[in-house]
């Protein structure tokens, strides 16, 4: 198998952009922690800051949506099986997703010695933001099996458009507007029980029932992410060159 | 070993068929012409036998194994698709390491040399190369990947005629060297007469010809002189086509060749030549 090389391919084709990526954030969390202490701020005064990990869920869906025609195509060129480079792209999205997690974690605690950050994560899950070893690893797990799940999602978009032909792009592109409408309105007419039902299932699927429970959360996003690889390879398996 | 078998293989596009139950099976280490007309199902052929598409039927197999998903058949195979499949911004220097990545008798000592002979400048990116220099990008991407069977789609797309002549003898050279399977699918029949050993013709995806080259050269001839002695001549014979320039006429039989012993022959002054492979093949796919 020629797993490493597809696996090298994909991670070289993500890193200028995960530099650059992460430049910026890097130069964010200076500005944040300059103009908090230029402005004399400190955590004890209830000053927050916040949520820089949410770029990397935005980053990481844009790198899905944008990391299959191209990458497809050449490894195509080279005669490599859909089999093989679906399961590079699996790799590479464990590698870059363990990556990103890791490096927000370290951003989270560097920020946190100069004032109070809140991960995403720890605004969940966390009463107070005391980062110990067990939290940051539970934040690592939730943090990696969210972000290959974005990840997934946006592989998964990029392949259904290009499998698609015109008529069935315009269909998937305003499908989500419509079924957002539909269930508007049967919400209305249900008395909200359909509002209730989804906020059910959210409270349920985020670990969020009976307190917190962000490893619970963490299998229920990793079973969303089998459905969506599972549907990627479905659709990746028999496709052609357009 | 690197025999393809191709069993009973149909490839429909919707309600169009593409490929009409064809079954041959190609040899390895010479060189097959894949001819025929616009949409005759040449690109398709090479694109299944390389698993870029799938088959509606049948069965396409490597030194006996099917090739589908089959990392290992499929890596003896380099196809030159006439797709651009490269990452447009990167560099063709790039995209040559690349490839060495994926085939690990990819000779990049012999890639460079290449890119020096036919001056593609390694710097440029894929996107800027002209359709000409990306034909000849792929083809040094194909003879380098040391891959056994070599698979050309339309391999001088844009190229000029000292290009041309050049990919030619490359390609000779290297087959001298280096015995290996390879399909050329073009439409300058005439350029690749001297070069392909074995013809295959495809009409309406059908398999239409399969043959050697000598057998079809040799399966009929070409008549040349006065006008009025070349009808004379042809009268009794399967005439396939004909030119005219001014009062002389060129007239490509099908038959056995004539003895220059011939008495009319000898009388009216006519000339027998080889058959045109050209001509042969127009009067095949011409419907």
């Amino acid at each position: 198998m020629k797993t490493i090389q597809i696996v090298k391919y994909q991670i070289q084709q993500a890193k200028i952009a995960l530099m650059i990526y992460y430049a910026i954030i890097f130069v964010i969390a200076i500005m944040l922690v300059s103009t908090m202490s230029r402005a004399g701020l400190k955590a004890s005064e209830n000053v927050y800051l916040g949520g820089l990990d949410f770029a990397s869920m935005i980053f990481i869906l844009v790198l899905g949506l944008t990391s299959f025609k191209e990458s497809y195509y050449f490894m195509q060129a080279n005669n490599i099986t859909r089999k093989g480079f679906y399961k590079g792209h699996l790799l590479s999205i464990f590698s870059i997703a363990a990556f990103m997690s890791f490096l927000d974690i370290i951003i989270n605690l560097i920020l946190n010695t100069f004032s109070e950050y809140n991960t995403v994560f720890s605004q969940i899950y966390l009463r107070n933001n005391s980062m110990t070893v067990s939290t940051a690893f539970m934040n690592f797990i939730w943090s990696f099996s969210l972000l290959t799940l974005i990840a997934m999602i946006g592989y998964f978009i990029a392949i259904v458009y290009y499998r698609s032909n015109t008529v069935m792009k315009i269909v998937v592109s305003v499908a989500p507007f419509v079924l957002i409408n539909v269930l508007g309105y049967l919400n209305s007419i249900t008395d909200g029980a359909i509002g209730n039902a989804v906020n059910y299932f959210n409270t349920w699927m985020w670990g969020l029932q009976n307190g917190y429970h962000p490893y619970f959360a963490s299998i229920n996003i990793f079973a969303a992410f089998i459905i969506f690889g599972v549907f990627s390879y479905l659709l990746i398996r028999k496709a052609p060159i357009k | 070993m690197s025999k393809i078998k191709i069993k009973n293989l149909t490839k429909y596009y919707g309600k169009n068929l593409a490929i009409d139950d064809i079954s041959l099976e190609i040899t390895e280490n010479k060189i097959y012409g894949l001819l025929g007309r616009n949409g005759a199902g040449k690109t398709t052929l090479l694109n299944l036998i390389t698993n870029k598409l799938f088959p509606t039927n049948g069965e396409i197999l490597i030194d006996s194994e099917n090739i589908f998903e089959n990392e290992r058949v499929l890596s003896q195979i380099y196809y030159m698709s006439e797709k651009n499949l490269y990452p447009e911004t990167m560099k063709v220097k790039e995209i040559i390491k690349w490839t060495k990545d994926f085939y690990p008798n990819f000779d990049l000592d012999y890639a460079y040399k290449l890119s020096d002979k036919f001056n593609l400048n390694l710097k440029s990116k894929f996107k800027a190369l002209s359709t000409g220099y990306a034909s000849i990008f792929k083809i040094i991407l194909t003879l380098s990947s040391r891959a056994p069977i070599l698979l050309f789609d339309e391999p001088i797309l844009g190229l000029d005629a000292n290009h041309r002549d050049m990919f030619y003898k490359e390609l000779i050279n290297y087959y001298s060297v280096t015995p290996t399977t390879v399909i050329i699918s073009t439409h300058l029949i005439e350029e690749v007469s001297d070069i392909i050993e074995e013809v295959l013709i495809i009409k309406d995806g059908k398999l239409i010809l399969s043959d050697t080259t000598e057998n079809i050269l040799f399966s009929g001839y070409t008549v040349s002189g006065k006008a009025e002695d070349v009808d004379a001549f042809n009268k009794d014979k399967k005439v396939i086509g004909e030119d005219n320039i001014g009062k002389f006429k060129s007239a490509y039989i099908l038959g056995p060749i004539p003895s220059k012993e011939d008495p009319y022959l000898n009388a009216s002054n006519l000339e027998i030549s080889k058959l045109d492979l050209q001509k042969m093949f127009i009067q095949l796919t011409n419907s």
